[in-house]
């Protein structure tokens, strides 16, 4: 049985992002490939479920697609961060940190709190 | 936006373009694969396996797209269906709405497509006319063009003419417009002809028989609209042509309005000049060239310069030489038409500031519409609605407004273009530019898009509790702002009123002041000149004759006889020298020789014409008697300023004896509606003695009981009763001679009165915006002095005052506007004084009362409501 994990619900458009703005545009297969290195080979990602993904980003308008030539010559579809994108990681950024400060909070949870 | 990048996103990426992503996707990543040592197959498997199911990834793909599309579309939907519900709750604001916009769309699209048919619309069925131009020659004449013609390299010439001839023969003949051209006239414009031939170099022989290309319109007219018309004989001018080719529908040639028939100018000069002939000084024509390939427009005006030193407008001094400028043919066109250009400005000017009060309206009816629903706003932006949210709503209903403003402003354009096509002298419609239509209307829909956004900003920006707190109360600055803008909007309004009162005044005026009575002759012109089959002395009987069978119509009560029309009729006048004296001088610098008439003894009384000192004409006044004359109160007033014409001498044209002035008639404006010319009548009995080949009997002019136009069925018959080849060449009423002249006139005042009175209505929907929201602001104040017993008069009149000083003071800046237009319109205006009483007292009752009914709304409102239902209300 293998020891990666499954992406999370609703994190993937966050890595996607978050991808996008550290390493400039990329296409479909490096963004995947990225995720799953910047994981350290631990995340699970089904590589499919990305195009579904970057749709639903590219429709909110948070990244912007268009064909280029991939380093090995191919013709592929390059994804880049939009600024409306740029606007949405920050928040859902903070969204993350909050809500994972929260969950920290209960795993600290000793019994000799008031 | 996102809907739109959703409907792209649906359209554009398609199946195709994902398939392509994947397959290089995998491509991709079984060549990472083959890098690490695997066999191409197990890099490709690797891959695969990676990626996971591919057809499930597309399918995913599609239904997120189709989805979002769907998804969009029902919001779309949704929002339309909302707005659709709120607009037949309040259907008489989106309606008023709608018709104020669609008015002002109409009317400014309307005066674009005249614009745009007038100024920009190239001649049509001519090849490339930008290399085409006006040549000017020295003396205008055919033996110029002749000369120049072989003489230019840089230019290919020809030439033409136009004419008015009677077209047809016996009852069904008219008065046409024909142009004669040169052989090579259609081969220099590159036409073609819709069927058979059009004229060329076989064609300008004199024994090459005689060809004609007919218009569509004479097609239709002449022939029924049959189709096999090609060898049809045609008569014009006296002279049978054969039909050889029917022009383009949209061929004028090279002016706007197009001739019944083109023939050849070289062929048929009998027809073409009034002399017969091309040589001397009745041949003048217009030379047109085209600038061949190889040559710029400076070189050919260079060349054109070397053989023709032109002078006048056309000449330019250049360094060290004078060289013609060559006018293109566009140009000339636009030229040929100044004062209709000039009304057309004028009119856009008027239609401009029509949209830019109702683009004002609208926001001003859209900010007062959604200030009673800006709690409601607030409260849905409270409840987690977006403010993008609301502003698709307000956007779907402000779209359906405009929608149908565009369709109330297609109505209002088809009928004003119509109507501006009956007054114009262009036989080709005018067509409305639906792109220019589209292009209004888009403005007018962000406009009102725009005014109903800026208050869900507002209320999302104040927030809730600001807005429900807030007690509907103004910044002072709004109020100044609302305040100007009504004086602006009452100044345009009354500005417009003003001067379309004015042009109908001046209409009226033209009518009234002619010096003849306009409006019950009938005038028959005979062209017996043209004929040629009637020695002179057969023609006093002949006029004779005529003239007792059209006296003989039920309705006809006197008839008289003229050597001239009025305002129309033959086109020959007889211009004769005036003396006081034997020694005297021929009248005074730079006025104009007098025309001369033969004319009847009963003809002043039949046309109405009253003689101010003297006597008419009389029976005993004969080819024996003493020579008589009578002569207009102008030239009486000039040649005898002691005021003793009656019973002097004058000497008139190169006679040696004394003719004795029996009368002086009043001043008429018998040639042009406009102005009055210098008249001289002598009696038909003594015309022989002045040799002048016009100077007999060529008008019958008839004096009616009723309507002339009901009447003119019957005269037509009579002048046919006993000779059906009669060459008449045209029969109508002087009312619709004058019609035909003062047709810029009357476009400019009945689409400047449909303007004004569309000022006028805007001005009082704006007025009802504004007092229902002072109403509105004010009500609280209004229903606590009604409770403390204030007469509820008073109060209206309060809420009133301030609204109608304003306006009264768009009235007086209003009357500085069109003090100023009036006299810059001075051409148009006939006679008018630029500060009129009648016209700024009309204007300012129409617009005030206007505002008055503008205002009865909100008045009767408080009026009629109780003090506690004001309060709650507020």
């Amino acid at each position: 049985m293998s020891d990666k994990r499954d992406v999370l619900y609703g994190s993937l458009g966050l890595m996607v992002l978050k991808t996008l703005e550290a390493l400039g545009p990329l296409h479909g297969y490096r963004i995947a490939r990225r995720i799953e290195q910047i994981s350290g080979d631990q995340l699970a990602l089904n590589q499919g479920t990305l195009y579904p993904a970057l749709l639903k980003l590219e429709l909110a308008g948070w990244i912007d697609s268009a064909w280029a030539e991939s380093e090995s010559g191919r013709r592929v579809k390059v994804y880049s961060l939009t600024k409306a994108g740029r606007r949405q990681l920050r928040s859902e950024e903070h969204a993350w940190h909050q809500a994972t400060g929260i969950v920290a909070r209960f795993f600290k949870i000793r019994e000799d709190l008031p | 936006v996102r809907l739109i990048r959703r409907v792209l996103s649906f359209v554009r990426s398609r199946d195709r373009d994902l398939r392509e992503e994947i397959e290089s996707h995998l491509a991709e990543a079984a060549e990472e694969y083959a890098r690490r040592g695997l066999s191409p197959i197990d890099s490709m498997a690797a891959a695969r396996r990676d990626f996971g199911g591919v057809l499930q990834a597309r399918d995913a793909h599609r239904d997120l797209r189709r989805g979002s599309f769907v998804n969009e579309l029902d919001k779309c939907m949704r929002d339309m269906r909302h707005a659709l519900r709120d607009i037949r709750r309040h259907w008489r604001f989106y309606l008023l709405t709608s018709c104020v916009l669609g008015i002002g769309v109409g009317a400014t699209a309307t005066m674009l497509a005249l614009m745009h048919f007038v100024l920009l619309r190239p001649p049509a069925g001519v090849v490339d006319p930008s290399r085409l131009v006006v040549v000017p020659t020295p003396d205008g004449q055919f033996t110029d063009y002749a000369a120049l013609r072989s003489r230019l390299h840089s230019l290919d010439l020809a030439a033409y003419r136009r004419r008015a001839v009677s077209i047809g023969t016996g009852r069904t003949a008219y008065e046409g417009v024909i142009e004669c051209v040169t052989s090579d006239y259609f081969g220099v414009l590159g036409s073609t002809a819709a069927s058979g031939r059009l004229l060329g170099g076989a064609d300008a022989g004199t024994r090459a028989g005689s060809a004609a290309v007919i218009s569509p319109s004479l097609q239709s007219r002449r022939f029924a609209g049959a189709v096999d018309v090609l060898g049809q004989p045609l008569a014009m001018g006296g002279k049978t042509f054969t039909v050889v080719g029917v022009a383009q529908p949209a061929f004028t040639g090279l002016r706007l309005d197009a001739p019944d028939a083109w023939i050849s100018l070289e062929g048929s000069p009998d027809v073409c000049t009034s002399h017969g002939s091309l040589v001397g000084g009745s041949a003048s024509v217009t030379t047109i060239g085209r600038i061949r390939s190889a040559f710029t427009r400076q070189q050919a005006a260079a060349e054109a310069s070397t053989f023709s030193p032109s002078s006048g407008s056309s000449t330019r001094v250049g360094p060290g030489h004078a060289y013609i400028e060559l006018e293109s043919v566009e140009q000339a066109r636009v030229a040929s038409v100044r004062g209709l250009v000039r009304v057309l400005w004028w009119l856009t000017a008027g239609a401009v500031c029509l949209l830019l009060i109702v683009c004002s309206n609208v926001a001003g009816l859209v900010h007062l519409r959604l200030l009673e629903r800006r709690r409601d706003f607030a409260v849905q932006l409270q409840l987690g609605a977006t403010r993008l949210r609301l502003c698709r709503e307000l956007a779907a209903e402000q779209l359906q407004v405009v929608a149908a403003a565009a369709f109330i402003g297609l109505l209002t354009a088809w009928w004003l273009t119509r109507m501006a096509t009956t007054y114009l002298p262009f036989s080709v419609p005018v067509a409305l530019d639906l792109r220019a239509f589209l292009a209004i209307t888009g403005l007018a829909a962000v406009a009102a898009i725009v005014s109903s956004i800026v208050p869900v900003c507002n209320t999302a920006r104040l927030g809730i509790g600001a807005v429900l707190r807030q007690n509907q109360t103004t910044s002072t600055a709004r109020s100044i702002a609302a305040n100007a803008l009504l004086v602006v909007q009452a100044t345009v309004a009354f500005a417009l009123i003003g001067v379309g009162v004015l042009m109908l005044r001046s209409v009226s005026l033209m009518w009234s002041q002619t010096g003849y009575d306009i409006n019950n002759i009938v005038a028959i012109s005979v062209d017996l000149q043209r004929s040629g089959y009637r020695p002179d002395a057969e023609v006093m009987r002949f006029f004779q004759d005529l003239r007792s069978r059209v006296e003989r119509v039920p309705g006809v009560e006197r008839t008289g006889l003229s050597s001239s029309g009025i305002l129309g009729g033959p086109p020959d006048q007889v211009f004769i020298g005036l003396r006081s004296g034997p020694g005297g001088a021929q009248g005074y610098a730079g006025m104009a020789a007098p025309e001369a008439q033969a004319v009847s003894p009963d003809y002043f009384s039949t046309v109405g014409t009253r003689l101010l000192s003297g006597r008419s004409f009389g029976a005993l006044d004969n080819d024996t008697s003493r020579a008589v004359t009578i002569v207009d109160a102008e030239l009486a007033k000039q040649y005898w300023p002691r005021g003793d014409a009656v019973g002097n001498c004058a000497y008139l044209g190169h006679q040696p004896g004394c003719v004795e002035v029996v009368g002086i008639t009043e001043s008429r404006r018998y040639k042009w509606l406009r102005v009055t010319s210098p008249e001289v009548f002598v009696p038909l009995a003594q015309a022989g003695r002045y040799r002048f080949s016009y100077l007999h009997p060529r008008v019958v002019l008839a004096r009616t009981s009723g309507d002339p136009e009901r009447l003119i069925g019957r005269i037509t018959e009579a002048v046919y009763s006993s000779d059906a080849e009669t060459p008449a060449i045209q029969i109508g009423s002087l009312s619709t001679f004058a019609g035909d002249q003062a047709r810029s006139t009357r476009l400019a005042a009945q689409l400047l009165g449909v303007f004004g009175f569309s000022g006028a209505l805007m001005a009082a929907v704006g007025l009802y915006a504004i007092l229902a929201f002072a109403a509105r602001r004010r009500g609280r104040e209004m229903a606590v002095r009604v409770a403390l017993g204030a007469p509820r008069a008073a109060v209206v009149v309060a809420l009133c005052k301030s609204t109608m000083l304003l306006v009264a003071a768009g009235c007086v800046a209003g009357t500085v506007i069109v003090f100023i237009a009036a006299h810059l319109l001075k051409w148009l205006t006939f006679g008018i004084a630029p500060l009129d009483p009648p016209t700024v007292v009309v204007s300012a009752a129409i617009l005030l009362g206007a505002a008055l009914a503008g205002g009865t709304v909100p008045s009767y409102r408080i009026l009629h409501a109780s003090p506690a239902l004001l309060l709650k209300h507020d």
